[in-house]
């Protein structure tokens, strides 16, 4: 196993949670969460957003609208639903404790092995 | 130079080269098909959709006139490839597919794939397919297929009829890939597609080309094969419609109302269950028959799209293995039918011989006969040949197909003292066959003369009368002599005219003790020396002579001339 699959993994295990938090801020259409995806190097095809979309769509977790676009035809805004919100929290807190282990092990975790 | 087309995509127009509008259209459906099986599929397919009109926007704003392949390339290494979008969202490794494309070609390279070539045939393009799956040049498979064609009495034939229509043709450019064995990546689909383009785009400007033709032949043979398969297929149904028809017909027309409830309940029990095999394997032979036929039918009118190939293979088998399990099922129900028909003639016969067996033993009570021994021989009694010609008139008889049976019948009466004299109408085959008499610890014996089944002593005898009648009309009791030639007229005539070999045989000076029992009858045991096969006896009749007959010699034939009534 090399680096770029491991943090490809990682990538993709976050994906979901990134999607969602881009959508707290406010409603997106799929081109929009593309960019800032690509931005944050988080995606590598862009397809791959869609079939995620779709699930939590059909999970219940999120919702969208047709919205006339200026430049071509109507585009999908995709908002959280109520779902998606408490969802949403749940992963904060589950991120927050991951991160903190995670804090922990990089600071003291070995230490704590050694002295065992 | 390229042609250029124009399409619509949600609304919006874009001008776009032949080539790229291929590619584009061919992700799309890969895109389409891959996800339709996905709940959902549908609006991702369409959502992706969107995006490419969204990018083909971009393109269009930045001045880009016409999109190319290229550009279609990027955007479709953009988006990703099904696998690679579906496998961002579960398990696969997303980035694996766009970095390193060397890793996802050799997968699919090893997936060389059978089709047949429809770019290079000669007939269904089944050897070309063969050979291109095989890696090998397609003239030698050509060559050896017609040598196995000729050596093999058509079946050869046969089968590259069947995997003409097993094998499917390459349907899109991966297909095609896959039959090359070129790995499925996205340069390769480009030079496919491509290359497609610019064939097409020859064969436009040139009409007569090989192709045209190739489909004309093909047609033709295909035609053909339709037409083969129908007969086939006819012939199957009016064959097996007649089996099954000629069977009935043939098991129940013989049986009779009474055996019909019997014979049918043995029918079916678990030894003939072959009758079932038959019916239930010509159901699924029938059923696969009709549905391959009503499909290749619909497929040459263009009326139905193409089975997948394991739809294909499972349905070849199934149609293979009842054809198989329906002839080897008939052929042994029609043994097994043969084999009761066989049993029931045969029990029918056995019940038979018991019946007449039971008429004989009758016969043989009613008489006072009593059986002393009987080995090998068929028969206690028989009727048919009786020497008046009386059909049914029983006699004692047996017969045995060589010199190894033995049959001896007596009886005993009870009759006064003194001398007696019997005499009975017999006739053999062989010598040692006697009628013998038994009285006061005494044994007589005559032999039976073996004139066979024909002629006869009695028979002799009532010719030279008839002879003498009709030489000599002096008679004088003339009434005596009528009543006398109406029973030697029976015998005369016994046989056709040629009497059943009847002798009247005589044992005389039998003396009757005073305990007054005398045991007579006939045997082929007694003497020892039997080398016939069969003898028949009867009309025994005792009669008191009282005093002993001088001769023994030549009393016989004055005895039979003496005494004109034999029974």
């Amino acid at each position: 196993m090399n680096v770029d699959n491991a943090k490809s993994q990682m990538r993709k295990g976050m994906l979901e949670y990134c999607v969602m938090l881009l959508l707290r801020k406010e409603p997106s259409y799929a081109s929009d969460i593309i960019a800032r995806l690509k931005e944050a190097d988080l995606i590598v095809v862009e397809g791959t957003l869609y079939p995620l979309l779709t699930r939590l769509k059909k999970d219940g977790l999120l919702s969208y609208e047709w919205r006339e676009s200026t430049q071509g035809p109507p585009r999908k805004y995709y908002a959280l639903t109520p779902d998606g919100d408490a969802f949403l929290d749940g992963l904060d807190s589950a991120w927050n404790e991951l991160a903190a282990t995670v804090e922990h092990l990089k600071t003291g975790g070995p230490a704590t092995l050694q002295q065992e | 130079m390229k042609r250029n087309i124009t399409i619509n995509m949600f609304g919006s127009l874009y001008a776009i080269d032949e080539d790229a509008y291929e590619l584009l259209n061919q992700y799309q459906n890969n895109m389409r098909s891959y996800f339709a099986r996905q709940e959902g599929g549908e609006e991702i397919a369409e959502d992706i959709e969107r995006r490419i009109a969204e990018l083909f926007a971009e393109l269009k704003a930045t001045g880009v006139e016409a999109i190319t392949i290229e550009h279609v390339q990027d955007i479709i290494s953009r988006i990703g490839n099904p696998e690679q979008v579906d496998g961002g969202d579960t398990d696969n490794d997303g980035e694996n597919n766009g970095n390193r494309p060397g890793e996802e070609s050799k997968g699919e390279s090893g997936r060389k794939k059978l089709f047949r070539n429809p770019d290079d045939k000669m007939l269904g393009g089944v050897c070309s397919g063969m050979a291109c799956f095989f890696g090998i040049d397609a003239l030698w498979l050509r060559l050896m297929m017609f040598l196995l064609a000729w050596f093999s009495v058509g079946t050869m034939i046969v089968i590259y009829l069947i995997l003409w229509v097993v094998i499917p043709e390459p349907r899109t450019p991966e297909d095609r890939l896959r039959m090359q064995g070129r790995p499925v990546n996205l340069d390769n689909l480009r030079d496919e597609i491509v290359g497609n383009v610019r064939k097409a785009g020859q064969y436009a400007t040139k009409p007569e080309t090989r192709q045209t033709a190739k489909g004309c032949l093909s047609k033709l043979l295909k035609g053909s094969l339709i037409f083969l398969i129908l007969v086939v297929f006819l012939a199957c149904i009016v064959g097996a419609v007649g089996y099954i028809f000629y069977f009935c017909a043939n098991y129940l027309g013989y049986m009779s109302a009474t055996t019909l409830l019997h014979d049918a309940s043995r029918t079916f029990h678990i030894g003939q269950s072959v009758y079932w095999v038959i019916g239930a394997s010509f159901v699924v032979l029938l059923t696969a028959t009709i549905y391959l036929g009503i499909h290749l039918f619909a497929r040459m009118l263009g009326r139905a799209r193409p089975l997948s190939s394991t739809k294909r293979i499972i349905l070849v088998v199934i149609w293979l293995v009842s054809a198989i399990v329906f002839f080897v099922s008939a052929f042994r129900g029609t043994v097994r039918y043969n084999f009761d028909k066989t049993t029931q003639r045969m029990e029918r016969l056995a019940q038979r011989d018991s019946i007449q067996n039971s008429e004989q033993q009758e016969f043989l009570r009613r008489e006072g006969w009593k059986v002393v021994r009987h080995k090998n021989g068929d028969t206690y009694a028989k009727s048919g040949e009786y020497y008046t010609g009386l059909r049914e008139r029983q006699y004692l008889d047996t017969w045995s197909r060589d010199n190894t049976m033995e049959y001896e019948v007596e009886k005993t009466e009870k009759v006064a003292p003194g001398i007696y004299r019997l005499t009975a109408m017999a006739r053999t085959d062989g010598r040692g066959c006697d009628i013998f008499a038994r009285s006061d610890g005494k044994e007589l014996r005559s032999a039976v003369p073996p004139y066979g089944n024909t002629g006869g002593e009695l028979w002799m005898e009532a010719r030279r009368m008839s002879e003498a009648a009709a030489d000599t009309t002096r008679n004088t009791d003339s009434t005596a002599t009528l009543k006398l030639t109406g029973l030697w007229q029976n015998i005369l005539d016994a046989n056709g005219g040629k009497g059943f070999g009847w002798s009247r045989v005589t044992i005389d000076n039998i003396t009757v003790g005073p305990d007054g029992t005398v045991t007579y009858g006939v045997s082929n045991a007694r003497s020892g020396e039997w080398d016939g096969t069969w003898f028949s006896a009867t009309d025994f009749r005792l009669e008191k002579t009282d005093a002993p007959a001088p001769k023994k010699d030549t009393p016989k034939r004055k005895a039979v001339s003496a005494r004109h009534q034999p029974a």
